[in-house]
């Protein structure tokens, strides 16, 4: 068997787990099925896997409900699995503690891309044991939590107060997908309708200075009617969502 | 004349104040409740002076068909039968009932009975007879009842000698200058026409008559100083005195039909001015607001009002006024019980009546038949009770207001049975459309792979790599068309819940950027939003769809390599947002058709499959969901824009 990180898919359709089987064996990934809520608690209690793939429609168990459980004690990444005209859905797995969604229809490489994306934080908190590092790396871009400085490309990029709280927050959660809700809960404590506006912004002007300073490749990604999330970025820029 | 519009029957029971009313009411009643039909009391007030025991009469007789369920109208003529022809022409009464004989006699009026009259005016209407069980007519001529009915008044008698003596004086003064004594004859004449118009009653203008004739006897005839004369004077006596009291009585008539005008012209002046205001009312607060104002403005006393609501009493509406102290300290629960029997009941309760007379206001159910829609309170404790006058005003307003929301109540339940009936012919076209539409790509999706399942070996690499792109596409197909269908399902029933958030316009562009057709890769796709910080209130997911189907709707109608640009600016309060291309344009005329529901251009091949013309539909109804508007025009040499409007959302940029 490969040393590759174990994947549970839990799907109740047969003809979409047998697809995203199929997609885990050409990649050579191991991994386990489940048909439903019970059977998923079973194997993420049983094999530990390392990332699990989680669809919100089961027939036994509220997703979301799931993604409690489970985060009482692991912090194994979550990706869930829904239709795009389900947002408030996907929000509420978001902020539950779910890391990131895949929408479906979804194709197989959009799959194999954010199962990546959730393995490089694996990996990223793994190294990272052992205490907060002081100086966060992430492509071109570090942060000098000590100095309260950022930098692109060994530049310093000029910040306001916010920008620079934001930037931290999405730095401390990258792979993960942030939702606008706990974002504002973060920095600015409480919020009210008018800030979701002000977030937008804030959020806009960061992305504009990461981008002037450091390429095409964006640092941060926007999903509309969701949140941000901070973009694990190796170098050489290997793919693009 | 025809059944009235709702097809009940409608008895008009004729008020008055013969004894023998009560039983032509209580007939009439009777009749009603047989025939389950409405019952209108109708009262025709006239200029005669009515004495205290007549009045009572009138009102114990209205209160009692009051009581039994009529509707009370009272109409103002000097003519009964005209006044009432003419109300049942226009209420759409089916049946009169009358007591025997109540037409009034008297030396200036047809000597025709009321019934013929009727008969004559409103022939279409049927009229029935109470008989008669009294003998004596009460509304003869007597005279007991005519002195009764003449008040004796120290001013006017005043007056009378005062003109009297005048018209002796100018009589000596024409004596005096040799004028010929038959004008003093006319001088006397146009003394007791004075004396009709400046005196209340008959009384005075045939003492004014007789004594005209003794005193010009007594100065201006031989032997002066004498009531004795020669006979060839009698004659001229009693031509003077029948030419007296007759133009003296025509004066009256003019006096008391000139009061009866300004009374009318009030009346139809308060009333038209009701109705106008009626007419602009547009929906039902509006026709209630009208109601309470112009009760409150006629009669001078605050109004409130309660609107039902179901079956219960919506939240009172008041219009208080300073002359009567508004609602102050008034027990505000109680009042409000009142009124709940008053819309239960459909009667009018309350202060100046029968039942509940200790409460501050005198309650009245705006209604029609047995519907009411709504009660109104005036107040009537600390102000002069309303006159018959003014109460009859307002019932005829309150009358018209019921109508009002009768009519608009109508309007309501029409509009809303034909919205249903449209959304159910679209529900039935769009089920037809889909089930067709859907079919041709799951034919293809099915029948390629099962070329592929079956003939694996055979096909070559090219060859397969064509029918697994053709079911990748057509499964895309499908899966925007079934996304396009759950917006429409969260639009089309009415109930449209938008999650409005500010949203930049820039990062709406983008996800839709994301979400392109395959083919959209052959076109040259690029953005020229003015401001990256530009941002509307959205519902991001729908707003997307709209991005998404304008792109797509653009790489479906243009050739390969065309261009197309998506552009946001702000526009005052709103931020246009377009896609426009360089493709053929929309053909000529149809700038609007595109938005219909449908709608898939005009060559239209059976084979072609380029959507069932629900995207732009779509668009249109999240657009103005939204509070914007979508249009598309025509661009030089060629090409189409799609512009759509959204209101622009301000931030405040504050770092604390």
């Amino acid at each position: 068997m490969s040393n590759k990180p174990m994947i549970l898919v839990v799907e109740d359709d047969a003809a979409v787990r047998n697809l995203m089987a199929a997609t885990l064996d050409t990649q050579g990934y191991p991994y386990h099925l489940a048909r439903n809520g019970s059977e998923a608690l079973m194997e993420v209690t049983t094999h530990q896997p390392a990332v699990m793939l989680l669809d919100l429609g089961l027939p036994d168990m509220d997703g979301v409900d799931i993604i409690r459980k489970v985060r009482g004690w692991t912090t194994m990444p979550i990706i869930v699995i829904s239709a795009r005209s389900e947002d408030a859905d996907k929000v509420g797995a978001l902020d539950a503690g779910a890391d990131d969604y895949l929408t479906k229809p979804f194709s197989v490489d959009e799959m194999l891309a954010r199962l990546r994306v959730a393995l490089r934080r694996v990996h990223a908190d793994q190294q990272a044991q052992g205490g907060e590092s002081p100086v966060y790396e992430n492509g071109g871009l570090r942060i000098d939590y000590a100095a309260g400085c950022a930098y692109m490309a060994g530049n310093e990029i000029h910040l306001t107060p916010i920008e620079y709280k934001l930037l931290c927050l999405l730095a401390r959660n990258t792979g993960k997908v942030l939702t606008h809700n706990y974002i504002l809960k973060e920095i600015w404590g409480s919020y009210t309708a008018s800030d979701v506006g002000s977030l937008r912004v804030f959020m806009a002007m960061l992305r504009k200075k990461l981008q002037s300073d450091g390429g095409a490749q964006p640092y941060i990604q926007t999903h509309i009617g969701i949140g941000y999330r901070m973009l694990r970025i190796d170098r050489p820029p290997e793919e693009t969502q | 004349m025809e059944k009235s519009k709702t097809g009940r029957e409608r008895i008009l029971v004729c008020i008055s104040a013969s004894p023998t009313n009560v039983d032509v009411i209580r007939r009439a009643v009777v009749l009603s409740n047989a025939m389950h039909a409405e019952l209108i009391a109708l009262y025709v007030e006239n200029s005669e002076t009515h004495d205290e025991a007549q009045a009572k009469a009138v009102h114990d007789h209205l209160g009692l068909a009051e009581r039994s369920g009529a509707l009370l109208t009272t109409v103002y003529g000097d003519d009964p039968a005209t006044a009432i022809a003419q109300y049942a022409r226009v209420s759409g009464i089916t049946k009169i009932v009358l007591g025997k004989s109540p037409g009034r006699r008297s030396l200036f009026s047809p000597k025709e009975t009321l019934m013929s009259r009727l008969n004559e005016l409103a022939p279409n209407v049927e009229i029935i007879i109470v008989p008669n069980q009294l003998t004596a007519d009460p509304t003869r001529f007597s005279l007991s009842r005519f002195l009764n009915r003449e008040r004796f008044s120290a001013t006017d008698l005043a007056k009378t000698a005062l003109i009297l003596a005048v018209c002796t004086g100018m009589g000596f003064v024409f004596k005096g200058v040799g004028l010929a004594i038959t004008n003093v004859v006319l001088v006397y004449i146009l003394g007791v026409m004075a004396v009709s118009l400046l005196t209340t009653g008959y009384l005075y203008s045939l003492l004014s008559s007789l004594l005209s004739v003794l005193v010009f006897n007594f100065f201006f005839t031989e032997p002066y100083l004498s009531l004795r004369s020669s006979p060839d004077y009698f004659a001229t006596f009693a031509v003077m005195f029948a030419v007296a009291l007759l133009s003296s009585s025509l004066t009256s008539r003019i006096k008391a039909q000139s009061i009866q005008t300004a009374n009318k012209a009030y009346q139809t002046e308060v009333l038209l001015s009701t109705s106008q205001l009626l007419q602009k009312a547009e929906d039902r607060e509006a026709i209630l607001a009208v109601l309470q104002n112009q009760l409150s403005r006629l009669l001078e006393h605050s109004v409130l009002l309660y609107p039902m609501n179901g079956d219960g009493l919506g939240e009172p509406v008041l219009h208080e006024i300073d002359q009567d102290g508004g609602f102050e300290g008034i027990d505000v629960q109680w009042e409000r019980a009142i009124s709940e029997w008053v819309a239960q009941n459909a009667v009018h309760a309350g202060r100046t009546t029968r039942t509940f007379s200790e409460a501050r206001c005198l309650y009245m159910a705006i209604r029609s038949g047995r519907k009411v829609w709504a009660v109104v309170g005036i107040r009537a404790d600390n102000a002069p009770p309303i006159d018959e006058y003014r109460k009859n005003l307002m019932i005829s307003i309150l009358d018209e207001g019921a109508l009002a929301l009768e009519k608009d109540h109508m309007t309501r339940e029409k509009q809303r049975v034909e919205e249903s009936a449209r959304q159910e012919a679209l529900r039935a076209n769009l089920l037809r459309s889909i089930s067709h539409d859907l079919r041709t790509p799951l034919t293809s999706i099915s029948g390629n792979a099962a070329l592929l399942m079956e003939n694996m070996g055979r096909l070559d690499e090219a060859h397969r790599q064509e029918l697994y792109t053709s079911i990748y596409d057509d499964a895309i197909w499908l899966n925007g068309l079934v996304e396009n269908l759950l917006m429409i399902t969260r639009t089309e029933n009415g109930t449209i819940a938008l999650h409005l958030q500010a949203e930049l316009v820039t990062e709406a562009v983008e996800e839709a950027l994301r979400h392109l057709d395959r083919n959209a890769s052959r076109r040259h796709i690029s953005t020229a939003i003015e401001d990256d910080l530009l941002m509307v209130r959205m519902d991001a997911a729908l707003i997307v769809q709209v991005l998404i189907n304008l792109l797509n709707n653009a790489v479906k109608y243009t050739p390969d390599g065309a261009h197309i640009v998506i552009g946001a600016r702000r526009a005052g309060e709103m931020a246009h947002i377009w896609v426009e291309d360089d493709g053929q344009g929309v053909p000529e005329g149809d700038e609007n058709k595109v938005f219909d529901m449908f709608y898939t251009g005009v060559k239209r091949s059976p084979d072609s499959r380029r959507g069932i013309g629900l995207g732009l539909a779509l668009c249109k109804s999240i657009v103005q969901a939204h509070g914007g508007e979508i249009r598309v025009e025509n661009l030089r040499p060629h090409g189409a824009r799609f512009v759509f409007t959204l209101p622009i959302a301000e931030v405040i940029e504050d770092e604390q």
